[in-house]
């Protein structure tokens, strides 16, 4: 039991942090429409692209950057 | 307790996902990564695939979105210059948003670049013309009339300067009404013969409403199209009311679901109205009165995925102090 917990403990950690973070009070996100024609002319108004970020659950979006240690030096 | 803690915060850190990329190529495929390096002498990147892979990608190899994205992860984002060839860059590769967003990121960082952002950004309002028009023109082919609409819409509300703005006003005078006259002839299909009596002067409104919704789309000038979408908006208040009027009448459940579905297509063609008033009082920056429009439009249709994109878009540029559709127009 003593060793149980801290693991379920680390597992909840774990899952909450590898899942974007959904706010059950925050209101609904609109879709992300990049890579749509109307998306690419109109631009996309999902919550991470007005951010400037990357949406991870659309592998159209081109939002925000790639991280590139060597870039950065 | 304190070691259980740690243990678990270890433990977390390792399960953590590494922040993945998504590459894709020319020939259309995908490649799940993460990225290792850049060679800007070679133009490579280096990445290590989701199986556990090493390869690398020269700039050459991926499409024109991934390449966009490298640029953007590698350019200084306090660089005018390097903005304004970013923005050159996403035009060509068909990310007009994009394009726009970084000619006005490269017109705060140097103003004196303001001639040549203006030749680029007349290229940008052209090359997005042809694009609208020629995704108007495929959808009318596929017989995909409302998906014709929406690119015709767009072309008149964002471009009206281009000479594809014209045509596409001269193609809403095929589509707009008989669009909309097609949907109410698919409720009054559904609906009795002394329902469709009884709605008659509702319909006759309808369509009014239909009308000045379209020259409204159509009108030269901004006084002359709010004036005309003001009065659709009459319009179509005097079918609901005429429509409350009628559900009094009947008791009988079906009937009363028939006059709903009434409600329904004239409701939606509200909502539409408010919408393009919000698209105009937002290009005039009054992005109060946009909103204004946009949560009436969202009192009829709470889920209308438009007007909740359009909330989100106005509350965005109005907390950001920027102009509508970056300068779209």
């Amino acid at each position: 039991m003593k060793t149980l917990l801290p693991f379920l403990a680390a597992l909840s950690l774990a899952v909450a942090c590898a899942s974007p973070a959904e706010d059950a009070s925050a209101p609904a996100d609109v879709p992300c429409r990049c890579g749509t024609p109307m998306g690419d002319l109109e631009g996309c108004a999902h919550s991470d692209c007005r951010a400037g970020r990357n949406n991870p659950d659309n592998p159209d979006c081109v939002c925000g950057t790639l991280e590139i240690p060597a870039a950065k030096e | 307790m304190r070691r259980a803690l740690s243990g678990a915060l270890l433990l977390a850190l390792l399960a953590a996902p590494l922040s993945a990329a998504t590459l894709k190529l020319k020939d259309g495929s995908r490649v799940e990564c993460k990225v290792r390096s850049y060679d800007p002498a070679t133009q490579t990147l280096h990445v290590t695939t989701a199986d556990g892979e090493q390869a690398s990608y020269t700039m050459a190899q991926l499409d024109g979105r991934s390449v966009y994205q490298v640029n953007s992860s590698l350019i200084p984002e306090g660089d005018a210059k390097a903005q304004f060839l970013a923005a050159n860059f996403a035009r060509d590769a068909g990310l007009y948003a994009h394009a726009a967003r970084r000619y006005e990121i490269a017109l705060k960082l140097d103003p004196s670049m303001q001639a040549a952002i203006d030749t680029e950004r007349t290229k940008l309002k052209r090359a997005a013309a042809e694009f609208c028009m020629a995704n108007a023109k495929q959808a009318v082919d596929k017989g995909d009339i409302s998906e014709a609409e929406r690119w015709l819409k767009t072309l008149v509300e964002k471009l009206p300067g281009e000479p594809e703005a014209q045509q596409a006003s001269e193609m809403l005078d095929t589509h707009y009404d008989k669009l909309r006259a097609d949907k109410m002839a698919e409720v009054e299909a559904r609906a009795s013969e002394e329902l469709k009596r009884d709605a008659a002067s509702a319909r006759k409104d309808y369509d009014q409403m239909v009308e000045k919704s379209r020259k409204g789309l159509q009108a030269r000038g901004d006084s002359q199209a709010a004036g005309l979408f003001r009065g659709a908006l009459k319009d179509g208040q005097k079918v609901l009311d005429e429509l409350d009027r009628i559900e009094r009448k009947y008791t009988a459940p079906d009937v009363r679901e028939k006059v709903q579905e009434y409600r329904g297509v004239v409701s939606q063609q509200m909502v539409e109205v408010h919408l393009s008033i919000a698209s105009q009082l937002a290009t005039q920056t009054d992005y109060k009165g946009a909103q204004r429009e946009v949560n009436k439009a969202l009192a009829l249709d709470p889920d209308n995925e438009r007007a909740l994109t359009m909330r989100a878009r106005i509350e965005d540029y109005s907390s950001r102090g920027i102009g509508w559709g970056w300068g779209w127009r």
